[in-house]
């Protein structure tokens, strides 16, 4: 069965983001494929390279950058999201005269018609936070 | 091609998630058959005369006059959180049809997907 993961929940304060990437590892060990990973609304957060967790505790954005760097599924933040909570990559940090570009590895910015795309060609959509 | 209902939860004011659940609907329209669902504090997104503007926000709820120009034009209200509220359909910018929460259930199971926010 192929899967869309979409990850709305901000990744400090809710459990939505790992429970988010622990599902999908069971989807693919599972012998399931993902589509895609989709982070909307505050889930941009998992893409935020500058966020520091305490030691001690799971780093989600470099868990989600680890994910995709071994599974090869695409991780997806909308753009729009993105801008409103300062996540940026190269272009967009030069486009709006930004200091850095924020985004962690393996992530990439895009529209909300990935969601809508993904919505169409997955056989489940499965939802976390928000 | 699937359908999609997009499910509205999210007061107007306080936080942008009815916003970004606006976006993802219009979006939607674009490609696919999509349905709209007001429920909980979503229904007071319908309400009319807001002015957000006194505290700095944007209107978005003005563009729910705009939904079939996007060929959206299945728009659903939950007809127990309007009451809950003590408010009726009068007060809402847009025709919508009431539903039950039997015809809620149904409704969901007849599309394809369902995106909440």
């Amino acid at each position: 069965m192929k899967f869309t993961i979409l990850v709305k929940g901000v990744p400090c304060s809710a459990g939505s983001s790992l429970s988010a990437l622990h599902y999908a590892q069971a989807v693919l060990a599972q012998g399931h494929e993902i589509y895609r990973v989709f982070f909307y609304q505050d889930g941009v957060g998992s893409a935020n390279a500058l966020a520091i967790p305490p030691q001690d505790e799971t780093d989600p954005v470099k868990a989600w950058s680890e994910f995709g760097r071994t599974s090869g599924v695409e991780l997806v933040a909308c753009i729009a999201s993105c801008l409103r909570r300062g996540i940026l990559d190269e272009t967009e940090a030069e486009r709006y005269q930004k200091p850095n570009a924020s985004i962690a590895q393996g992530f990439t910015i895009s529209g909300l018609g990935q969601l809508i795309d993904a919505c169409l060609e997955s056989d489940r959509v499965i939802s976390f936070g928000g | 091609m699937g359908s999609i209902l997009f499910i509205q939860t999210a007061r107007p004011q306080g936080g942008i998630g009815g916003k970004e659940g606006l976006d993802a609907v219009l979006m939607g329209s674009a490609f696919t058959d999509c349905a709209l669902l007001f429920t909980g504090d979503g229904v007071l997104q319908l309400l009319r005369h807001q002015q957000p503007g006194s505290m700095g926000s944007k209107n978005f709820t003005l563009a729910y006059g705009a939904l079939k120009d996007y060929g959206i034009s299945n728009v659903f209200c939950c007809q127990a959180s309007l009451q809950e509220r003590g408010l009726e359909s009068a007060q809402l910018m847009i025709d919508v049809a009431l539903l039950s929460g039997d015809e809620i259930h149904a409704l969901i199971t007849s599309y394809d997907k369902t995106l909440c926010f």
